[in-house]
């Protein structure tokens, strides 16, 4: 696969202070990548690099084999853009936006209705923007961004002010961009929709990137403890001395017949086994995987 | 038309779209049509003893005042956020998205805001025009038509200079407040300034007399020139064929100066916007 986005050695300073450090990294084509940090870390400000918006520092971004410049800006209509902060024209109506927007990218005005419906405004269409709410709003700029079916979608934040169904709805909407043999850069803090369906992630602490991989890779690499529910037979007393005990067990936690264990996710059937040879039963239990929200706090924290 | 030209011309109908439903853009095109008519009608009623619509030439002596004041506001108004709203709402980034460079939506964006300005002062000069035209007389339609084409030009120089200060901030706010200093410093400090020098080098000039020649020496009009305003005030005399400007100061080569006035700051938006950081 070869790489549609690639940053080498993107590095933004403003008065002094680096946003962004020495940047590597390269989106492959036909794949979900996550953008993660905390507040302030130069996720936006990669963003903005990688649309033309700044100037970098130092390094070259490379977006569809075209180097990126401020003058520029991204030179390719096939690329669908989501900026975090977005306040849509307020006297134009939804579909005159989509319509101004397709003008804008020389693609057919046919696709704004089926954009529209997509993605809940065909009743509210005809509206101005000034009248639309916050959700309405970030729903008209996802429909934006896919006009023309571009092969790249560059999403900053794309759940921010939906409802459920809204959130639902940008899942589907990048899973069947790829589908489609199209590559999604999305950035967001709504971390188990990027773990839902993100293949790789990268995590930005500080200007700097500290890892890239896949999460069930970074959960392996980190050890991110698994977390099991059980419910026994009968009440946990009876074997919190023995668990406690053991070297497997990093945490501990029982009320009545329900217990809730931390371990490693290979020695989870040491210890199921190591109840029942204490004569207590496994009625029922659940087992949590290490999440993406465990890893991004591992590296956020500075623990990594 | 390629397909750049029609990017551009899209981005240029969205401004005019969006802006010409601006309320203040409709009132002031209405202020425009009522002022004229009215000062017209009524202007210098205590010297000819009664009301009634004048010809082209009492409109266009009086006219000047209103064009300097009222539509270098006007395009103050209409231009001073258009850059730098974009910025601020984020919707620069998706105008990127279209394979347009930075100077280019700059100047879709001034395309379409001469529109708007060309909607409300030709649009409210011409409809005073008319009505002029047929309560009155057509004598001297062609200088009003001149006075239109200078009024025109005249706002696009504010419109251009609001753009360049809407390209150099990173506030809307700061584009307002620069755009409200320019008109301030075009139309009252320039104005004092030159006229204080013109004190200080020819002595307090005698009103009384009207020795217009003593009181405009050729320096004064040369330095005029470094004003829009006093610019659009030369071309004005030259219509009505009052003072004796320097014969160099023809009406094109005023005209001339005037798109210099426009087109200097215009380009210089584009490069510091080209530059900038967003």
């Amino acid at each position: 696969m070869s790489g549609v986005i690639k940053f080498r050695n993107l590095t933004k300073i403003y008065d002094g202070i680096t946003a962004v450090d020495s940047l590597n990294l390269e989106v492959k084509k036909g794949e979900i990548f996550g953008f993660l940090g905390p507040n302030g870390a130069g996720k936006t400000t990669t963003i903005k690099a990688m649309m033309g918006l700044l100037k970098p520092t130092k390094g070259s971004i490379v977006v569809n084999g075209e180097k990126i410049s401020t003058s520029a800006g991204i030179s390719s209509s096939s690329v669908g853009y989501l900026p975090e902060v977005l306040d849509l024209w307020d006297n134009l109506s939804g579909e005159e936006t989509l319509r101004f927007m397709s003008d804008l990218k020389g693609v057919s005005r046919s696709e704004v209705e089926k954009l529209l419906h997509k993605v809940g405004l065909s009743r509210a269409g005809d509206r101005k923007v000034k009248g639309y709410s916050k959700g309405m709003r970030q729903r008209l700029a996802l429909a934006q961004s896919l006009l023309g079916k571009p092969d790249l979608l560059i999403l900053d934040e794309p759940s921010t002010g939906l409802d459920p169904s809204g959130v639902a709805m940008v899942k589907n909407i990048i899973r069947e961009h790829v589908d489609r043999g199209g590559t999604v850069f999305l950035s967001s803090h709504i971390l188990p929709v990027v773990e839902e369906v993100a293949h790789r992630v990268g995590i930005i602490v500080e200007g700097k990137l500290r890892t890239v991989d896949s999460v069930s890779n970074l959960r392996d690499q980190l050890q991110i403890p698994t977390k099991m529910n059980i419910l026994l037979s009968s009440n946990h007393k009876k074997v919190e001395k023995y668990l406690r005990k053991s070297p497997m067990i990093k945490s501990y936690s029982g009320s009545k017949n329900m217990l809730t264990v931390t371990c490693n996710k290979n020695d989870k059937k040491d210890i199921l086994d190591l109840i029942e040879e204490c004569g207590v039963d496994v009625v029922d239990f659940d087992i949590k995987e290490g999440s993406l929200e465990d890893i991004f706090l591992s590296f956020s924290r500075g623990d990594m | 038309m390629n397909s750049k030209n029609k990017k551009v011309m899209a981005i240029a109908k969205k401004e005019f779209m969006n802006n010409v439903r601006n309320k203040w853009v409709f009132i002031l095109g209405i202020i425009f049509v009522g002022t004229i008519l009215l000062t017209s009608a009524y202007g210098g009623m205590e010297t000819r003893g009664e009301a009634g619509i004048r010809g082209f030439e009492f409109t266009i002596n009086i006219g000047t005042s209103m064009v300097l004041l009222l539509s270098s506001v006007v395009a103050i108004m209409v231009g001073y956020k258009t850059v730098v709203e974009e910025v601020e709402d984020g919707n620069i980034g998706l105008l990127l998205t279209s394979e347009l460079k930075r100077k280019e939506i700059v100047t879709a964006k001034f395309i379409g805001l001469s529109a708007v300005i060309a909607s409300a002062i030709i649009g409210g000069l011409a409809i005073g025009g008319l009505v002029i035209g047929f309560a009155a007389s057509f004598e001297g339609a062609l200088d009003y038509l001149y006075f239109m084409i200078l009024s025109f030009l005249f706002s696009l120089v504010f419109l251009s200079l609001a753009i360049l200060m809407s390209s150099m901030v990173k506030k809307k706010s700061h584009a307002l407040a620069g755009g409200i200093f320019l008109w301030l410093f075009f139309n009252i400090i320039y104005e004092l300034v030159l006229f204080g020098l013109l004190v200080a080098r020819e002595g307090m000039p005698d009103f009384a007399e009207g020795n217009f020649e003593f009181l405009f020496p050729e320096w004064y009009w040369f330095a005029s020139l470094l004003s829009p305003n006093e610019t659009f005030w030369m071309g004005v005399n030259v219509i009505l064929g009052r003072y004796n400007l320097p014969d160099i100061l023809s009406l094109p080569v005023i005209t001339v100066i005037l798109l210099l006035w426009i087109i200097v700051p215009l380009v210089l938006s584009l490069f510091i916007f080209e530059k900038k950081d967003l």
